[in-house]
């Protein structure tokens, strides 16, 4: 007796557990009604843990390869979208150059139908511009009939604004002196009040170029811009082609009577493309039928 | 030890008794509570006595299952269980710090949830089980783990012994 007493007392924990799982087992078999216990329920019962295990792990590692699967699948239609896209943006690319190319190719023609003269509308095929593209070539020549120091106009802002004169000519293109260039000049009027004037070309600014003897009296008043055109003296260009407007007044450093001016040239000679060269033929035309707007 | 069986015996019917009220619901995730008879029993059996634990995972238990008018035993089975298991970690680690505990606690989820599995698919309805998994498992399992880490604390502070390793 005493040895079961030690037994039990040795073994007090595990004999507490088993009663109380013991009782449990029969609270159990007590209250719940369905509780239906057979040999092949418990057999389910013991490898059910095991099934949910391997089959939680089977569709874990499934899943995974699917979706490493899909990722490639998803890669791959990634990259072709990508491909597909930029093949896009480059015909967007093409066709917003198109369409510049129209508009300025419109322009031109809207120009070329507005002058009196012959035209010869050209593409411009190069520049220098580290000189402040003081030089620009063309795609026209003798052949098109175009002849040293004729006129070259451009369409800006609607007007016809003066580029240059050509200054050498070959059989397919032509070298074009613009307003830039430091030996270039013509004679100008200031649109206002009538004023001979001089322009000269001049690369130290880009865009902006010189003009000369401006008398004295002559001041820039506020919020009103002072338009520059060609006045017509010289037997090169016609009367009424816009040059640029007037941006400072600065005294000349050579004359006294006189003053000088920045002039910001109507032609952006940077984005320049297309050109027009007036076929000027000075013994026999009419300058007069260019008008100055006012 | 009364007074560790008052203090038990108190938190034990203020849990089970706050388990099915609204008042819980405010520290519940996603309508999932910790398992705080898990984590008690646990602790119970490594600070106080494996057999202590089995006591009182079997009270808990018991308890849980009066509540919940479901089969009346299944519960007080997996806490008793596991107050018996208790003696395992005791014997063979350390447990003085909090990701010990920490271990301890998630591999005493394993366990309950292997008898659980075990139990309910003797006794209850296997879309119950999945439906435990798919909308409680998880959630439980996290949120157990990081509450245990300051009941750990509670109970070293309270029922701290000298020596953790107890002898076979």
């Amino acid at each position: 007796m005493s040895k079961f007493k030690n037994f039990i007392h040795k073994r007090r924990r595990g004999v507490i557990y088993l009663i109380l799982i013991t009782v449990s087992f029969v609270l159990i078999f007590s209250s719940g009604n369905k509780v239906v216990l057979s040999g092949k329920n418990i057999f389910y019962s013991i490898i059910y843990p095991f099934q949910f295990i391997a089959n939680s792990t089977g569709n874990f590692i499934q899943n995974t390869l699917n979706s490493i699967s899909q990722l490639n699948k998803i890669k791959k239609e990634l990259d072709k979208t990508r491909s597909e896209l930029d093949s896009y943006k480059k015909v967007i690319v093409d066709f917003n150059e198109l369409n510049s190319q129209i508009q300025s190719l419109k322009n031109l023609l809207k120009l070329k139908e507005s002058m009196d003269y012959q035209i010869v509308a050209c593409e411009v095929i190069g520049r220098d511009y580290r000189k402040m593209n003081e030089v620009v070539f063309i795609n026209k020549g003798s052949s098109s009939g175009i002849k040293e120091n004729m006129p070259v106009i451009s369409y800006a802002g609607g007007k016809r604004a003066l580029v240059g004169k050509i200054a050498e000519c070959s059989l397919f293109s032509s070298k074009v002196v613009t307003l830039n260039n430091p030996n270039y000049s013509v004679g100008a009027l200031i649109v206002s009040d009538r004023t001979q004037c001089l322009i000269k070309g001049d690369n130290t600014k880009n865009d902006l170029v010189k003009l000369l003897y401006i008398p004295k009296d002559f001041t820039l008043k506020e919020n009103k811009t002072e338009y520059v055109y060609t006045s017509g003296d010289s037997m090169i260009y016609p009367r009424g082609l816009e040059i640029g407007k007037i941006e400072k007044i600065i005294p000349s450093e050579r004359y006294e009577n006189f003053n000088e001016a920045e002039v910001r040239i109507s032609t952006e000679l940077t984005k320049l493309e297309y050109v027009l060269v007036l076929k000027t033929n000075y013994k026999e035309d009419d300058f007069q039928s260019l008008e100055i707007p006012e | 030890m009364i007074k560790k069986i008052i203090i038990n015996g108190i938190v034990l019917v203020v849990i089970t008794a706050l388990y099915f009220t609204r008042v819980i619901n405010v520290i519940s995730i996603k309508d999932v509570l910790p398992d705080f008879l898990l984590i008690l029993t646990i602790f119970n059996g490594i600070f106080i006595s494996p057999t202590f634990g089995i006591i009182f995972g079997f009270s808990a238990g018991i308890l849980y299952d009066v509540q919940t008018l479901s089969i009346i035993g299944i519960n007080s089975i997996i806490y008793s269980t596991v107050g018996y298991l208790t003696f395992i970690p005791i014997k063979r680690v350390e447990i003085d710090n909090s990701i010990i505990s920490s271990i301890i606690v998630f591999i005493f989820i394993i366990v309950k949830l292997i008898i659980f599995l075990i139990l309910s698919a003797i006794f209850r309805d296997n879309s119950e089980i999945a439906l435990y998994f798919k909308n409680v498992f998880v959630i439980e399992t996290i949120y157990t783990l990081v509450i245990s880490i300051p009941i750990f604390y509670i109970y070293k502070k309270l029922f701290r012994k000298t020596k953790n390793r107890i002898s076979f």
